[in-house]
């Protein structure tokens, strides 16, 4: 089993659909303002006409190339392509203005091939733990689970006011009550209309809230950003990279688990990392820092491709999905009836050693794609944004009708985007939206399965259950700490 | 953070908008979740309370009627203290989204309700262009004419290679039909 789902992964067919998703991601990637969650959100309907493991390679090679293009745009036009570039962007095009930019980005390839592997092995090695504990859960514990992924989501989407970041889990969730009712097939908020009895459909509600709120941001803005300079020889300095070893496997580490924490993402995990080997680094070297430092790029470059691995730890092993690129995969394998949680292995024989093989493969043709692709993504930067954002809306209107072939998801995607365009302007984040819908159904069938079970029973009976007890403290702990940051927030501004 | 850059979590937009902006998000999401808590309560409810379909409906609307009501305090405890506002690099256009907007409706409105396919021979093969590529060269050319600002040839252009690239991998790779084709 184990041997057939690895040949399967290395077959020819797989490994050029790998490449295609690789270089796809790299490219779009590298595209200032077209970030990984977008990429992973349009492809989905790209994904549905193929089988289910060609689909879950293609996704894959879009998110190991994705992560790793944002670092192009950021040396090169000091842009970064995704906001987990940023630290990249800091201390790269320093260097690329010094005549270093191919050092630069030759570095930032190894440490994004290092930082994967990271997050591979520590998803080898974690994986197993994590299903042994989860096969554990009942549906109490679910439910939790399930909560504490949309508040620690809601917390870390909207740092300074995590409220604000609840709220869009919250409004997630509402949106995920429409439709029969799982348990008595009442219909919930329906009014009537045919289409909502399926409920709203997730996938369509991403694509809307990256994909077309994107373009209705940054269309209509009028600023420009210049034309590339020249990058110069892209060198991969392996013995660069054993000189920062200390801090790229740190920084492997941050990310992984920063990418197992439902929400936060490879912007937390860069820039994490980034602040952690600042503050680690020897003096002469720490003075190089936002002035061009070689080991800044490789603890920023090595954290983001680390948590790749880390967010699909919790989405394989729990069903909730580290952050929203990982959210988009979850969307593609559940297109694919691939329920993913802690009876993977039973329900998905070999699945996840399918996932280990072409995770892999997808890094090793990270590598070599990313030589190859940086002097073509550098011409493309040329392209003016009212030239590429427009090609995106066919892409978001074709992916949104290729889920269920249905015009109403194709109108739920137009509405996500005005949703996601109006809460981007009052400042609310769209990610927790997206966890919200997903675990949404999950948390409103245990939570009322936990009910029935604990009907008749003594509060002392739902405490002496001790891991729902502890996650339950979890979750108090969590909106606590949220309170306490806003209230320190407010005294911080009072005190400007 | 080198460089005077600051870091706040995983959405740099996500914080504080201006008092008033606070206000009115507040103001809409009470609405919202009141209406919601009615609409749970008017639910059926097959067996026991515990069961019930809208309960954690009811529960979650609730919560969010809460939060609403701290956002609003805060929007007004910061109104009242004159506290500034972070604003960001960002400069909205919001008149130019709204023609963006409009632009787009409009074009998914005609696909719903225009259908048509035509199909043709070439070299054996069976090829079809249908409503949807008609009508998408015509909504992406409007698009590029206003926001490219290049000449509408080029605009043109563009949007034929495009769409037929497009529509041809959907097609014909994936076999996967598109909106407006019968």
């Amino acid at each position: 089993m184990i041997w057939d789902s690895i040949l399967q992964a290395l077959s020819p067919y797989i490994l050029i659909v790998t490449l295609a998703g690789v270089s796809l991601g790299i490219v779009w990637g590298a595209m200032p303002g077209l970030s990984t969650t977008m990429a992973m959100a349009l492809l989905i309907g790209l994904s549905a006409g193929m089988d289910q493991n060609t689909a879950l390679s293609f996704m894959l090679g879009v998110y190991t190339g994705s992560v790793f293009g944002g670092a192009i745009s950021a040396v090169m036009i000091n842009i970064p392509g995704t906001p987990d570039a940023v630290p990249t962007m800091i201390e790269g095009h320093q260097l690329a203005r010094r005549g270093e930019g191919g050092q630069a980005l030759g570095l930032a390839i190894g440490a994004s091939f290092i930082g994967n592997w990271v997050g591979i092995i520590l998803l080898v090695g974690f994986i197993p733990l994590i299903l042994a504990f989860a096969l554990n859960f009942k549906s109490w514990e679910m439910f939790l689970l399930a909560l504490i992924g949309i508040t620690v989501s809601g917390s870390m989407a909207a740092g300074s006011l995590p409220l604000k970041g609840w709220i869009a889990g919250w409004l997630g969730m509402l949106a995920a009550f429409v439709g029969i009712d799982s348990i008595h097939g009442v219909p919930r908020f329906t009014f009537g209309i045919l289409e909502l009895q399926d409920g709203i459909n997730y996938v369509a509600v991403l694509i809307g809230l990256f994909g077309l709120a994107e373009v209705l941001r940054v269309l209509p803005q009028r600023d420009h950003y210049t034309i590339p300079a020249e990058v110069g020889r892209v060198v991969p300095s392996f013995k660069m990279l054993a000189r920062y070893s200390r801090a790229a496997v740190r920084s492997g580490f941050v990310g992984t688990i920063i990418g197992a924490i439902p929400g936060a993402g490879a912007n937390v995990a860069s820039f994490l990392a980034y602040d952690i080997g600042r503050r680690r680094a020897k003096p002469e070297e720490k003075a190089k820092w936002g002035k061009g430092s070689y080991e800044a790029i490789v603890c920023a470059e090595v954290a983001n491709n680390a948590n790749i691995g880390g967010s699909m730890l919790p989405m394989l092993a729990l069903g909730i999905p580290g952050n929203a690129p990982a959210a988009a995969l979850l969307a593609a394998l559940t297109l694919k009836n691939v329920v993913v949680g802690p009876t993977i292995e039973i329900d998905h024989p070999g699945l996840i050693y399918f996932i280990y093989t072409a995770l892999v493969v997808a890094n090793l043709l990270m590598y070599g794609a990313a030589i190859i692709l940086i002097k073509p993504c550098v011409i493309l930067f040329s392209l003016p944004r009212g030239l590429l954002l427009p090609l995106i809306i066919p892409i978001c209107v074709i992916g949104a009708y290729a889920i269920r072939l249905s015009m109403f998801d194709v109108w739920v995607m137009f509405a996500s985007g005005l949703v996601g365009y109006v809460l981007h302007t009052f400042r609310f984040p769209t990610a927790p939206i997206v966890l919200g819908v997903i675990l949404a159904p999950l948390a409103d069938e245990n939570f009322r399965r936990a009910l029935l079970i604990f009907e008749d029973k003594t509060i002392g009976f739902v405490l002496s259950q001790y891991v729902g007890t502890f996650l339950l403290v979890v979750v108090a702990f969590i909106f606590i700490e949220g309170i306490l940051r806003v209230r320190r927030e407010r005294r911080d501004r009072q005190g400007v | 953070m080198a460089d005077g850059q600051h870091f706040s979590g995983e959405d740099e937009n996500a914080g504080f908008a201006s008092p008033g902006q606070d206000l009115i998000a507040a103001a809409v999401l009470a609405l919202l979740s009141l209406w919601i808590m009615i609409e749970s309560v008017r639910l059926d409810s097959p067996g026991s309370l515990t069961t019930a379909p809208g309960l954690l409906p009811f529960l979650t609307a609730g919560s969010l009627c809460a939060m609403a009501a701290y956002l609003a305090s805060m929007a007004i405890r910061r109104h009242r203290n004159r506290i500034a506002t972070v604003l960001l690099d960002e400069k909205p256009d919001h008149l130019r989204t709204l023609v963006l907007v409009g632009f787009i409706g409009a074009y998914l409105l005609c696909i719903q309700l225009i259908n048509f396919d035509y199909t043709f021979l070439l070299g054996g093969m069976r090829l079809g262009y249908g409503a949807f590529e008609v009508l998408t060269i015509i909504a992406l050319t409007t698009i590029l004419s206003v926001f490219w600002r290049r000449a509408l040839w080029s605009c043109l252009a563009v949007s034929i290679a495009w769409v037929t690239l497009l529509a041809g991998v959907f097609r014909y790779v994936f076999t996967i039909p598109l909106p407006g084709s019968i």
